[in-house]
């Protein structure tokens, strides 16, 4: 039942105004009614409650509008209202259950196809080496392309037996030797150059058998080679 | 109020259906992690629990059961579809009451512009009240009851008057008991202004019953007639 004091009101007539000071205490009085007010104001406002008589009514309509809101009939939902939520929620639950079960299937198929796809990329770049290793191999085979050298340890040619022909002169030479270990062009950085000896030094190179320089893959491949030719002169 | 005593107090409401359900004892958080997880018991449970304080809630703003019923059914909608991104930073009442705050006001918006016009042909009973209000308790006189059901009818129709903002926050404090800091989640504002909030609408309300009494005290004076509420009683300041 509501507790509202009916017979107040021609007493609480008689309440004087609020005063301006008052007023400013509005705010703590709703404060207060909730029980939020902090302990230390709660005491000053209660001894102020107990002298004034505006503000103490205040408290008792709020707390009379409390209870009025309280007992306020509670409208009761209809029967069927939890019925149709418990049937959205089913068929939320049942979208939510297909949307899992794509995902799982797409998850399957991935996981089925993750291990084909490794040993298939796997293949491709072991083929994909193999390929590259062919070409390389043939560019070098061509004796006046000179190779890339990518990097590594290459080793410059170097000449493993020379003719018995002779050169008869001092003369250094800067012979290209290709990827077959053989001379295919030469320059005389000092020394003679007459048609003789020019003629003595292309014999002395064409017979001579070089190892050609390689690259860093091992790979034989064009470099060049400093030749040093002189007389050695034996008195007997 | 915590899960517990709300599960006690909307079985008891709830005709029939749930009463017939298993319904878990689950905690707040193990219900959390349910219905993240998509639990179609943790929905119903939720349901079972929830229902009735929403519709009170979201009537209560309206005004209007069909449409409460409608917009509860779209705040448990609203619910479901967001329940997996549920973070537990507010409890799982507050994030319910704040859903169902925010549809709420969405429906009156579009109530306001939309229906205002219309006239329904059944006309609801101006209290308000369900049947099991208005039969006697036999510990009343007519008298008496005449005149509790007429303070009633005053008191909503005053409540109906508050503008919203201050509704809400009178509703969250004074009929759910909410405290300032969770009244504060729920609207989104600050403490300060839900303080505020509930003084002006407490004085508003205040001030309707004073206007809507003021025919009363009229016949109130008539020998034999009951005085008006108290609340009606306190000066202006």
């Amino acid at each position: 039942m509501l507790s509202l004091d009916l017979q107040s009101h021609h007493a609480a007539d008689g309440v004087p105004p609020a005063p301006s000071r008052c007023h400013q205490l509005q705010a703590a009085l709703s404060a207060y009614v909730d029980g939020e007010l902090p302990m230390e104001q709660s005491g000053a406002l209660i001894h102020h409650l107990d002298q004034c008589g505006a503000c103490s009514a205040r408290v008792q309509c709020y707390r009379g509008l409390r209870q009025g809101l309280q007992e306020l009939p509670a409208p009761a939902a209809p029967t069927q209202l939890a019925l149709r939520l418990r049937v959205e929620a089913s068929h939320y639950s049942v979208r939510g259950q297909r949307w899992q079960y794509l995902r799982l299937r797409l998850g399957t198929a991935i996981r089925a196809m993750a291990l084909p796809a490794a040993v298939g990329t796997a293949s491709a770049l072991f083929l994909f080496s193999a390929l590259a290793g062919g070409v390389r191999s043939n560019i070098v085979n061509d004796p006046l392309r000179p190779d890339v050298v990518v990097g590594g340890n290459p080793t410059p040619p170097r000449l493993t037996s020379l003719s018995d022909y002779g050169v008869g002169a001092p003369v250094l030479v800067e012979a290209q030797i290709d990827a077959t270990g053989h001379v295919y062009g030469y320059s005389v950085l000092a020394g003679p150059t007459d048609a003789q000896l020019i003629s003595r030094l292309n014999n002395q190179l064409l017979m001579s058998v070089f190892q050609p320089a390689t690259t860093n893959f091992g790979q034989p491949t064009t470099g060049s080679l400093l030749v040093s030719f002189g007389t050695v002169e034996v008195r007997g | 109020m915590d899960i517990e005593a709300l599960r006690m107090s909307s079985q008891d409401t709830t005709v029939g259906f749930s009463a017939a359900l298993a319904v878990p004892h689950w905690g707040e958080q193990q219900l959390a992690a349910e219905l993240r997880a998509g639990s179609v018991e943790a929905f119903n449970y939720l349901i079972s629990l929830y229902h009735q304080p929403l519709y009170r809630f979201v009537c209560r703003i309206l005004g209007d059961r069909d449409d409460a019923a409608d917009t509860v059914q779209e705040i448990f909608l609203k619910v479901f579809r967001s329940a997996a991104h549920f973070e537990g930073k507010s409890s799982l009442k507050t994030w319910l009451y704040q859903i169902a705050l925010h549809e709420a006001s969405n429906h009156r918006r579009w109530w306001r512009r939309h229906k205002r016009q219309e006239t329904s042909l059944e006309e609801e009973d101006a209290s308000g009240g369900s049947w099991a209000s208005r039969l006697p308790d036999g510990r009343e006189s007519p008298l008496g009851q005449a005149l509790r059901n007429e303070q009633r009818r005053q008191l909503q129709q005053a409540l109906g008057q508050v503008p919203e903002p201050y509704q809400a926050v009178l509703l969250l404090r004074e009929i759910e008991g909410f405290s300032y800091d969770e009244i504060a989640e729920i609207v989104q504002v600050r403490v300060g202004t839900v303080k505020s909030r509930l003084l002006r609408g407490r004085e508003m309300l205040r001030q309707r019953l004073r206007q809507e009494g003021a025919a009363a005290d009229g016949a109130a004076e008539r020998p034999g007639a009951a005085a008006p509420a108290g609340w009606r009683s306190v000066p202006d300041a």
